[in-house]
């Protein structure tokens, strides 16, 4: 009887806890204390997770065992995800170690490979021996049939695993909200890829057109109707939110400008990647090596100087710049070298604008210098050339005998050179006060609030392509270096197009604290001691002193 | 309450197992954060952070916490004390919060000397100072939580036998359980892909939700009804007691 009570009393205390528990579950409050509030969603982040209503599963691969780095990766991504499933119980992950089913490390990379999931191949320090591990930072979100990869480690040249790490926790949140974007909001806004005046082959820029296309509506847009019936070509443009200009290498037309600028005045936007100086490195593959870099005029000088800048039809030669890659011996013996090769600059960013931050370097290829000239647009000098830059005139002679030369330093004193420029604001028409090249009904002169990217070079969207396939983007074949072009194109026109705010998640800083290296090595002996030691002292003392009070009271 | 909560904490002290258990507790938290190699190593693993010191402490509070309370009801018991404890006009609930207060205080004494470490990590941070003092202050809850839960089990199982080692092996058995079964099981994956509904039971998944500076309601909630779900199975175990003599 006595026992009968007391379980019936636990059992009733359990439920009214687990009650209590449930209740607590639908009713809760969240206080971030971390400094740089990491594990709070940002708004733009929130809304999207609030508008997903159907099941969402993500699946981690990163798991196994390594490096403490990697191990912090999957941590925060970890808790990056529970962030995500605590607003939304649709939001649901997995963690799985590719390496655990399968026993043939090698063959799981090739089938990740083939998925586009590349793996990281890092060294593990174990009792002072090096190997390597093979390492799968790549998760996939799969809502219904929808797949979206989510890739968890940023390539950041040059850096270290901390560094690497460091900046892919940063955007974690980015990756993350980026595939659930994917997933949640269907596509909506269109992009014509301009077509009829030279522009770069498909094949060349279908790494980041593919890209676009997870996003927004692609077309290709020829402007070869402007001749015939230029008023119809330009109400079909206006069905477009933003045009892209890859590389045009002939003239445009009077009345080709003419459509681009009203499109422009009624509110398009436009990412164009265009160059005043004709010269490519495969002009160079010739038996003597030279090529001269001649001066390319494609009739839209008046057409960006009411906008208010000018591309000169001068060469960067900048110091900070990608290598060269020649080939050197015949047949079985070739070798495939990399050279200094001062035309292809690395530019960094002289800000911290949304589009650019926490992006690798981006390669150019015989940039141009952009002249910034006074007016009501607001310019952002996006990316520039080192400060070690020289600025060549054309036309000249480029001689691939220039990688076995010394750089005379003296001469790279013309300091950074802007080479993306992006334009903001109202927009003053190139025809107002002039003569039109033929008639519309409205036309505008000024337009309203709307964005333009120049970039004084076409290489930027220039993916290479070796046996007829294009590849990625900024992935330099030989070298195996990945650059910031990508993310770089792909942030400006998610930026231009004011994309669901995934900008503001990506400009999140989070900053990780790590040691002063040097300062805990040189000092390790001491701390040791003082985090030993002392705790014991303390103790001790606090024995002391505990015992002395109590035999004092008794004494009493 | 607080004769009980004074006599413990008196009698902790005054014994020479007390500052063993507390000293030991220390020397195996400084050798592993700052001298063994391995995972938990603080120097080696370049971040200024202490969070090995967070992660390691569930493992040896296994130990610590059931090492305090062990003697706190089963003492008594064996002393033939109890029933002067029980005839007092103090009643259950004054009882049992006088001893598991008076031992929590024990286990934060206990942890106070980790401020070193942290003084350690602000020291070398790069720059000095560099570290993130809210999520470390969260760790710090997450662990006198923990901590409030372990002691809950401890006290309960000290309740349970008159024998200090039964209730010692008791306690680090439930607090292992508590703290690891569960996700254990969620990780059997036997709900298909949500493996939250088992994980959610266990208090490491609370442990590591509010320690890494997230303060959720649902956790608070959680260590709250827990500690009170193992006090109540001890005064009732009293109550028990006391019907049975």
């Amino acid at each position: 009887m006595k026992h009968e009570n007391t379980y019936k009393n636990v059992f009733l205390w359990l439920v009214a806890i687990v009650a209590i528990n449930l209740l607590a579950a639908n009713f809760f409050e969240r206080i971030d204390l971390t400094r740089d509030q990491r594990y709070t969603l940002s708004p733009a982040a929130m809304e999207i997770v609030s508008d997903t209503d159907s099941p969402i599963v993500i699946e981690v691969f990163l798991e196994g065992n390594f490096p403490s780095e990697f191990r912090r990766l999957r941590n925060e991504t970890r808790q990056m995800l529970e962030e995500f499933s605590a607003y939304n119980s649709n939001i649901k992950f997995t963690f799985t170690n590719p390496l655990e089913e399968s026993k043939d490390a090698e063959a799981t990379a090739q089938e990740f490979y083939q998925q586009g999931m590349p793996p990281a191949r890092v060294s593990v320090q174990e009792n002072g021996k090096s190997s390597e591990a093979l390492v799968f930072p790549w998760a996939v979100a799969t809502m219904g049939d929808q797949k979206v990869q989510i890739p968890l480690l940023k390539n950041k040249l040059g850096a270290t695993d901390e560094e690497r790490v460091s900046s892919s926790v940063q955007q974690l949140e980015y990756a993350i909200a980026n595939a659930l974007n994917k997933l949640v909001y269907p596509r909506k806004k269109k992009i014509a890829v301009m077509r009829g005046n030279g522009e770069l082959p498909d094949a060349q820029i279908a790494s980041f057109i593919k890209t676009l296309q997870e996003y927004y509506f692609m077309a290709p847009f020829t402007l070869d109707s402007a001749a015939i019936n230029p008023q119809k070509t330009l109400q079909q443009l206006k069905e477009y939110d933003l045009i892209i200009e890859a590389k045009p290498t002939e003239a445009f037309t009077e009345n080709e400008k003419y459509i681009l600028d009203q499109y422009t005045m009624s509110g398009g936007k436009s990412l164009w990647l265009t160059e005043a100086v004709a010269m490519e490195t495969d002009s160079l593959l010739n038996p003597s090596g030279i090529a001269f870099a001649l001066p390319r005029d494609l009739n839209l000088g008046d057409f960006f100087f009411s906008y208010g800048i000018r591309i000169n039809p001068v060469l960067i030669n900048d110091i900070y710049s990608a290598p060269i890659i020649l080939a050197s011996g015949q047949g079985n013996n070739t070798r495939f070298n990399p050279y200094p090769w001062f035309y292809s600059p690395l530019t960094t960013s002289p800000n911290d604008h949304p589009i650019i931050n926490n992006i690798e370097a981006v390669k150019f290829e015989y940039a141009n210098q952009i002249d910034t000239l006074q007016n009501n647009i607001e310019k952002t000098i996006l990316l520039s050339s080192s400060p070690q830059t020289r600025v060549e005139g054309t036309p000249r002679e480029i001689s691939l005998e220039m990688v076995s030369q010394e750089p005379n330093l003296a001469s790279y004193k013309d300091g950074e050179q802007p080479l993306a420029v992006l334009l903001e604001g109202e927009f003053t028409s190139v025809y107002k006060n002039r003569i039109k090249p033929f008639e519309i009904e409205k036309p505008l002169d000024q337009s309203e609030e709307t964005k333009m990217l120049v970039i004084s070079d076409g290489d930027v969207i220039k993916n290479e392509v070796q046996r007829g396939k294009p590849l990625e983007l900024g992935l330099e074949r030989y070298t195996g270096n990945t650059y910031g072009n990508k993310e770089f194109l792909l942030n400006a026109v998610n930026y231009m197009l004011d994309d669901s705010g995934l900008i503001d998640i990506r400009s999140k800083e989070i900053n990780i604290a790590f040691l002063d290296d040097r300062k805990t090595a040189d000092e390790r002996e001491k701390w040791q001691m003082i985090n030993i030691v002392l705790p014991l002292v303390i103790l001790g003392l606090f024995a002391f002193g505990f015992n002395y009070f109590r035999k004092r009271k008794y004494l009493k | 309450m607080l004769a009980i909560l004074n006599k413990e904490i008196n009698s902790f002290f005054s014994s020479p197992i007390g500052y063993l258990v507390i000293g030991i507790f220390l020397v195996v938290c400084g050798l592993f954060l700052f001298v063994f190699t391995g995972d938990y190593n603080i120097l080696d693993n370049g971040f200024a952070d202490v969070k090995p010191f967070f992660d390691l402490a569930p493992w040896i509070f296994i130990f610590l916490i059931p090492a305090i309370t062990m003697k706190s009801f089963s003492e008594e018991k064996r002393q033939g004390t109890m029933e002067l404890l029980l005839t007092r006009p103090i009643g259950f609930t004054q009882l049992v919060l006088g001893k598991y207060f008076g031992a929590l205080i024990l286990v934060i004494l206990s942890i106070l000397p980790s401020i070193l470490y942290v003084i350690t990590i602000h020291q070398l941070g790069s720059p000095v100072g560099n570290f993130d003092l809210g999520a470390t202050l969260g760790s710090y809850l997450g662990l006198i939580f923990l901590g409030g839960c372990y002691t809950a089990i401890g006290i309960f199982a000290s309740s349970l036998s008159q024998n200090q080692i039964i209730a010692f092996i008791i306690a680090v058995f439930l607090c292992f359980l508590s703290y690891f079964a569960f996700e254990g099981l969620g990780d059997l994956d036997l709900f298909g892909s949500t493996n939250y509904g088992a994980e959610y039971l266990g208090i490491s998944f609370h442990y590591q939700s509010i320690s890494r500076g997230v303060i959720d309601t649902r956790d608070l909630i959680y260590f709250l009804s827990f500690i009170v779900f193992f006090l109540k199975l001890t005064q009732l175990r009293l109550i028990a007691i006391q019907k049975n003599s």
